[in-house]
């Protein structure tokens, strides 16, 4: 021990001796990279800017983060009833936590934004050198402000660079209302300094365009207007300000017309290849797993796809996914009952209403004339199943492959898939523009409907959503897109979302969450029949363990059908879920409000 | 000043290994002390003097077990036939299964201690192929599968001279230990296996297995005592208890149930099951915390080391106020049913450092292994007590498989399985 006491106390005078320089704090360190000397250049500030896109939460985990906390696992539309993660959630089964990776994390980005922002402000150079960089920097900030908005709702709006004893540090939080300000005059910023998608040259593709600034504010305004018009202040925290005004229309024309912009004049297109045989109407699955030219039989690698409006861009040796993520999404972003019913049938009818339904009597029947998208994400590459190809012994019955490799575990092996990961697509514009028309006029056009979700269902090879379609049927238009939506961005983190700000969440996520058909005497299916000895009672085939989904002697549960009530795997009671208004907000971690008390806890936690 | 940390490092680690070095040798485990320091009394279990018979055959499953196998076959019992079915169809539990014995049976290799790579898996899958045939010629009295189940048994105590490999080493001598002494003890009224090859089985599992087992449970491989997690103890017991009852010695079986009992470690079963919600009729494990793969484990091991002693006359299950009962409800009602446990923290000692596990684990949740059905019917049909949660375990693997049927790695190899056959009572 005497080893270490002796250098310590020299080491200990010899501090002491150096805190005794006049302005010791104020040296630059000479040895790295420090905010003190940098920020001179343009390309300096296009460096700092780059790390911000990685900070938008995607494959590889970034400072704990993972994208399998957003991916909509436990939502209504999900048969993965693990209680992890969003499972949990879905169940509103959370407490209040100590600390939230998921509050640190982004403010510790807006901290850092900042202070490029800050840095901009005194850059010696021409300010349009860097106009791109402060617009993305300010893109970023209000990507940042949004993901904390959705989480917690209003937080503190710090813009400023806080020192430790900053006032900003005790301050209390802004209204969601000023936090949805702050993002949307940021992206006001943004729209006006970004580059448009054509002047971004091939050498600098992935950075941030004015098209993707665009499309972001239109999501920001339609979430925000749909909350305020379903949820309203129901969920503000006590104390809180209101809104300054009713925005709910103006939000919803501009997110119109910021859609409408990027749809005309972004110049992206739907990646379809379904005219090419070997894709086999799948395009909706490859879509999401291109990477390189062995993502797909047709061998059309990153470079066609014009979909995606930002990603994440992935790239097997400079920087593969680094998570299991075939084997994850196969797992556990699982389909339920009630979302493979929820694929429309060709003709673009539901499978209540279509005469093309074919039913559930053996398991291929309810694939056979249905929209592409179910047999992309249930199937992938795979087959229709046939007779016994679907063993009921626990397992769920369908799978999920959206965003498995093509080929797993060959093309691409477990950790190596490195498809992009798309945080804006195209797709999603066209949902923006149909669903923010629906909520501002109640009506929709035909020729607005075409312009827009009509070439998703195009791709999908469902008929057109149209309004002589609604009204022959007796469907609901806004139900109809808000159906498409859920459809098409299955598993891409929106649905908790698009819930919450429908203000549907407790209802929709407390119902029994049921699995496969297994219907009985009355209705034969692979799984049951009428028993042979006793016609009419109901006898389990071989295909079927009842046992192993019994939860308190339980198995099954009636959902109804264009067949009447038939028998369904229960999956998960309605009983058991708990989802409250509380839950549509996380509760603020804990030692956020031990450090600042100011900050007032979200509703009932 | 640069060095002024490399300094205090090397200070620290001098510091550090001189304490390491003042460490006395392993003591012998007193078996007449509890060595924990766990508050409460319980009526602990006597054991018998040294010489006393054990109960032949022992194990697992014992001859009134297959005469009820036997009857529900005949009366086309729907439950033993899927149970039955199970063992039928798993590739291990046929007579033309080629045993793959090695010399030095590795598990932790390719590290300082063994350079030679893994091969554990070759003991896993025949272990488990000599007790599914075992199982097959009980119940169908075929002799084929008599033959083939000890010709692995033979293979391996002609072969297999030492265990190797780093501290996972004393994972393969508890776990497959016991399952090898278990494989034996269900074939030991074999009529043809030569009592010279029964001899030399039994000397094998006391040369090369005992010994590891012993030292692991009174040494601990030198580490601090709350170092390792209760499945390596549990392990260990569930072997040299096993072995006790293969070789006929009495002392070996009361080492194991006085470690279970006063033992200083982790598999200790009070400190395996480390708290008891007493409201709840709950009881939480010591890998509670950690992940429910382990969790799930130690309930393997647990109701694999009470069905053996019940068999001997000594009531574990019953121990302290049916605390294992307590366990697999927990760890049925949070793995199985997908409810909310109570939770009491623990802080895991791992010798320099304190973890505290705040909360449950999420990690593995749901983990299933084919260990409730043993459980339940002990605690509900032999006691007539109400297990709702692990009934709920029994459900969800009906029929229960084994080694094999839960994928190729260890851990579908840890419990023997065949619950819905082996344990289903009327």
């Amino acid at each position: 021990m005497k080893n270490f006491i002796v250098p310590a106390v020299i080491g200990g005078m010899i501090l002491g001796a150096a805190a005794c320089t006049k302005n010791f704090l104020d040296l630059k360190p000479l040895d790295r990279l420090n905010e003190a000397s940098y920020f001179t250049t343009p390309d300096q500030f296009k460096f700092a800017t780059n790390d911000f896109y990685e900070k938008m939460i995607s494959w590889e985990p970034i400072d704990g983060s993972s994208i399998y906390d957003f991916m909509d696992f436990g939502s209504d539309i999900s048969g993965y009833v693990g209680q992890d993660g969003q499972g949990k959630y879905g169940r509103g089964a959370i407490n209040v936590p100590l600390d939230d990776k998921y509050w640190n994390n982004p403010y510790a980005y807006i901290r850092s934004i900042n202070i490029v922002l800050k840095k901009a402000e005194s850059y010696p150079g021409k300010k349009d050198e860097i106009k791109q960089y402060v617009a993305a920097a300010k893109f970023f900030r209000a990507w940042q402000y949004f993901f904390l908005l959705k989480r917690f709702g209003g937080v503190p709006v710090i813009t400023t660079v806080p020192d430790v004893g900053g006032a900003e540090l005790m301050a209390p939080r802004n209204s969601r209302y000023e936090v949805v300000d702050q993002i949307l005059a940021d992206l006001t910023d943004a729209i006006a300094g970004l580059p448009t998608e054509q002047a971004i040259p091939a050498s600098e593709k992935g950075h941030v365009s004015k098209w993707a600034a665009e499309a972001f504010k239109a999501r920001v305004l339609l979430y925000e207007a749909t909350w305020r018009k379903y949820t309203g202040t129901s969920t503000d925290f006590e104390g809180s300000a209101g809104p300054a005004t009713d925005q709910v229309n103006s939000f919803l024309t501009e997110a119109v017309s910021l859609a409408k912009d990027v749809m005309l004049n972004g110049g992206y297109k739907l990646w379809n290849y379904n005219a090419n045989n070997s894709m086999a109407n799948r395009s909706n699955y490859y879509l999401f797993n291109i990477d390189g030219t062995g993502g797909n039989p047709a061998g059309l690698d990153k470079t066609t796809n014009t979909e995606f409006i930002l990603k994440s861009m992935y790239d097997l040796n400079l920087r593969p996914g680094s998570i299991n993520l075939s084997h994850t999404v196969q797992t556990r972003m699982l389909p339920n009952r009630k979302m493979m019913d929820m694929y429309l049938c060709t003709d673009g009818l539901p499978v209540s209403k279509s005469a093309r339904f074919m039913g559930y009597h053996n398991v291929a029947d309810e694939y056979a004339n249905r929209d592409y998208r179910m047999l992309s994400y249930a199937l992938g590459s795979g087959s229709v199943p046939g007779e016994g190809d679907i063993k009921l012994d626990g397992r769920l019955g369908y799978t999920n492959y959206k965003f498995s490799a093509y080929r797993y575990p060959t093309y691409r092996a477990m950790n190596q898939e490195s498809q992009d990961y798309p945080q804006i697509r195209l797709a999603e514009v066209y949902l923006i523009y149909a669903e923010a028309l629906m909520e501002k006029n109640g009506a929709i056009s035909d020729a607005e409907l075409n312009s827009s979700i009509n070439l998703l269902r195009a791709r999908a090879g469902i008929a057109p959503l149209t309004n002589a379609l609604v009204n022959d049927n007796g469907l609901n238009m806004l139900d109809e897109i808000r159906r498409e939506r859920t459809v098409e961005l299955y598993g891409e983190c929106f649905r908790y979302d698009d819930l919450k700000r429908w203000g549907i969440a407790e209802r929709q996520l407390n119902q029994d969450v049921c699995g496969m058909i297994v219907g009985g005497a009355s209705y034969e299916t692979d799984f049951k029949v009428s028993s042979k000895v006793n016609p009419g009672v109901d006898s389990t085939t071989s295909l079927y363990i009842q046992k192993n989904y019994e939860n308190g002697g339980v198995a099954e549960t009636s959902v109804p059908t264009k067949f009447g009530d038939l028998k369904a795997i229960l999956l998960d009671a309605g009983s058991n879920r708990n989802f409250k208004r509380m839950h549509y907000l996380y509760p603020i971690p804990l030692r956020q409000i031990q450090l600042n008390p100011n900050l007032v806890q979200n509703n009932e936690y | 000043m640069k060095r002024l940390p490399v300094i205090s490092v090397l200070a620290l680690l001098l510091s550090v290994s001189m304490v390491d070095c003042s460490k006395k040798g392993g003591e012998e485990y007193d078996e007449l002390y509890d060595t924990t320091n766990i508050v409460g009394s319980v009526k602990y279990i006597d054991t018998l003097p040294p010489g006393t018979p054990l109960v032949h055959p022992g194990g697992l499953n014992v001859t009134e077990d297959f005469a009820r196998i036997d009857a529900a076959i005949k009366a086309k019992n729907e439950t033993i036939l899927a149970g039955l079915a199970k063992l039928e169809a798993n590739s291990h539990a046929d007579s033309n299964y080629n045993p793959n014995p090695v010399a030095k049976l590795i598990r932790g290799g390719k590290s300082r201690e063994e350079p030679e790579p893994d091969n554990y898996s070759r003991a896993f899958n025949d272990v488990a192929a000599a007790y599914q045939l075992a199982l097959r010629w009980k119940i169908s009295g075929r002799d084929g599968y008599a033959r083939k189940s000890i010709q692995i048994l033979n293979a391996w105590a002609a072969t297999c001279k030492q265990l190797s490999g780093d501290p996972n080493v004393f994972l393969a001598a508890g776990f497959y230990g016991y399952q090898f002494a278990l494989a034996g003890e269900l074939m030991r009224d074999y009529q043809n296996w030569d009592p010279k090859d029964f001899k030399a089985y039994q000397d094998w599992m006391l040369t090369v297995f005992y010994p590891r087992n012993h030292d692991f449970l009174v040494n601990h491989n030198g580490s601090c005592i709350d170092h390792y997690w209760a499945n390596w103890d549990l392990g260990n017991i569930a072997s040299v208890m096993a072995i006790g009852i293969l070789t006929d010695r009495r002392e070996l079986y009361n080492e194991a149930v006085n470690y279970l009992q006063r033992g200083a470690g982790n598999g200790n079963i009070r400190k395996a099951i480390y708290y008891v919600h007493k409201e709840q009729g709950l009881a939480q494990l010591q890998e509670s915390g950690r992940d429910q793969g382990h969790a799930t484990l130690v309930i393997a091991m647990l109701a694999t080391i009470c069905e053996i002693a019940w068999h001997q006359g000594d009531d574990f299950y019953g121990f302290n106020d049916n605390m294992f009962l307590k366990a697999s409800e927990y760890n049925a009602k949070y793995n199985i049913a997908m409810e909310d446990v109570p939770w009491k923290p623990y802080d895991y000692k791992d010798c320099d450092t304190t973890i505290v596990h705040s909360q449950i684990s999420e990690a593995e949740r749901g983990e299933v292994r084919p260990i409730y059905t043993m459980i339940y019917n002990h605690y509900v049909k032999r006691k007539g007590l109400t297990a709702p949660y692990t009934l709920i375990g029994v459900n969800r693997t009906y029929p229960e498989g084994g080694g094999g049927d839960y994928g190729p790695n260890s851990g579908g190899f840890d419990q023997l399985g065949f619950g819905t056959l082996l344990y289903t009572r009327p």
